[in-house]
């Protein structure tokens, strides 16, 4: 708590103050939710369940390198979105259940920096295991493909993972204000399942192999050739332009989310 | 007094799942889906949504007392949790079989089921699930953490079914058995004995655990 507020001083302009104050509260968020060994074990354990048993199968050696690296994406961002979702649920009222809204509320950091870093913060923390993760599975590649492996890999971990993990980072930190943390979770496993696995197949409306899914099985398809799971059962073959609008779409509703909460709650203020 | 505790939230969450399931069942009856659709959305209800939404709910319960030290030196905390739990699992089971009559009753029901599906489609499922969430809540004093992982863990049946089902330890241990696909009737009793047999023991593990309340202190609750 000191560190934020000594971090917030000097302001030099409105808008370097209000960064100023988000980068503190950003920093300590991600010092305190990188630090809980259940972000670790449950992100963590989720990636490996996954990669237990990968899918599609594929060859180390000898499938193309984007595809491996796409189809490698596409294992790891099929269960741990769950994982982050879950974890990020608690910080929202965190401050309300210790009390400490009043305290907050009478230090200059206003709501929009808090609620920004507990995003920027908290969402960093909660996908660096993600991150880590990725980095080791890099290094291998690397140590079987050659160095090739590494911009390719951080181009699908920017085009494949990280739009979906912001689009639920930013969910999971700002729903919850309205649902509370138990039936966000359940909403989330949900629309998870709902929204990104059951294919058009089962007859129910879907985004799952649409655009609009968070699956990234869009940028995988149109610019890495990876799997097509859902947009191949609606006979699509994703283009640029389609996975370009689909991490669009994922980043514009995360900084939709993000704004209407920030209004909603300064309109709530007393202050 | 014990549901002042644990708030609305929990029991809500757990009969939400559940009564979800059984809207989304009843829309596809009022417009028309296909049989095959409709059972399968039936068992997905009963199977999955319904132990899922009750899990979740019953994993939260955990470390919600502010003052834990003076709940335990006043009772016995086993006794305490297991009656939170109680208070969020009968209701959702009790609507769950609900559900599963009112399916039977609109003919959307998983082939093969005879009225022992009633109670064994969902209820082994259910006691798998919240048994093991309540213990990854304890075990790791995170009701968040244990929801993520259950989370996780009920995608991942239906993502990495066919793995599941090559393997007869793992098939054994499969919450969907027989909701999509007929299956023959001694997998499927062996499934649901051995379902409720590892809920059993997990429940007498928490159990156990639950002997030494003090772990909870300082927990993380949501």
């Amino acid at each position: 708590m000191t560190a934020v507020l000594e971090r917030t001083a000097p302001p030099a302009t409105a808008q370097g103050d209000w960064w100023a104050k988000t980068v503190a509260a950003a920093r300590y968020e991600y010092l305190m939710q990188v630090r809980r060994p259940a972000v670790w074990v449950v992100v963590l354990a989720l990636i490996g369940l996954r990669c237990t048993s990968p899918y599609p199968d594929f060859d180390d050696s000898t499938t193309a390198l984007p595809k491996l690296v796409a189809d490698w994406a596409g294992n790891f961002i099929m269960l741990c979105p769950i994982g982050v979702g879950a974890v990020l649920a608690d910080r929202v009222r965190r401050e309300a259940r210790l009390g400490l809204n009043d305290l907050l509320t009478s230090t200059p950091t206003g709501i929009g920096p808090r609620l920004w870093g507990k995003a920027i913060g908290a969402g960093a923390a909660t996908t660096t295991p993600v991150a880590v993760a990725w980095v080791v599975l890099l290094g291998y590649l690397t140590a079987r493909r050659g160095a090739g492996a590494i911009p390719v890999g951080l181009a699908a971990f920017a085009a494949i993972l990280l739009p979906g993990l912001v689009f639920v980072v930013a969910c999971s930190v700002t729903v919850p204000y309205l649902t509370g943390p138990v039936p966000y979770r359940i909403g989330l496993f949900g629309y998870w399942f709902w929204g990104n696995m059951l294919g058009p197949r089962f007859g129910i409306l879907t985004p799952a192999g649409t655009p609009f899914e968070a699956n990234g099985e869009y940028p995988a398809g149109a610019w890495f050739h990876g799997m097509l799971f859902d947009a191949r059962q609606r006979g699509i073959v994703p283009t640029g332009v389609e996975a370009v609008l689909s991490v669009a779409f994922l980043l514009l509703m995360a900084l939709a989310a993000l704004v209407i909460t920030q209004l909603v709650l300064t309109r709530r203020s007393p202050s | 007094m014990e549901l002042r505790v644990i708030g609305i939230a929990p029991p809500v969450t757990a009969l939400a799942a559940t009564l979800g399931g059984a809207i989304l069942v009843i829309a596809m009856h009022a417009t028309g889906a296909g049989a095959e659709h409709l059972d399968i959305a039936a068992g997905a209800a009963l199977a999955g949504f319904a132990p899922l939404g009750t899990a979740v709910a019953a994993s939260s319960i955990v470390g919600r007392d502010s003052g834990a030290e003076l709940v335990m030196t006043s009772t016995v905390y086993r006794r305490v949790l297991f009656l939170r739990v109680g208070l969020v699992v009968v209701p959702a089971a009790l609507v769950t079989l609900v559900d599963a009559v009112v399916f039977r009753a609109l003919n959307a029901w998983p082939v093969g089921q005879g009225t022992d599906g009633y109670v064994l489609v969902w209820a082994p499922p259910m006691l798998w699930l919240v048994a093991l969430a309540m213990l990854l809540a304890i075990g790791l004093r995170s009701p968040g953490a244990a929801s993520g992982l259950i989370g996780g863990i009920w995608v991942a049946q239906e993502l990495m079914r066919q793995d599941i089902m090559k393997n007869t330890v793992l098939r054994a241990q499969y919450l969907f058995m027989g909701i999509d696909t007929k299956v023959p009737a001694h997998e499927w009793t062996v499934n649901r004995i051995a379902l409720s047999a590892v809920g059993v023991a997990v429940v007498v593990a928490v159990g156990l655990l639950l002997g030494r309340p003090e772990r909870f202190v300082g927990s993380d609750a949501a």
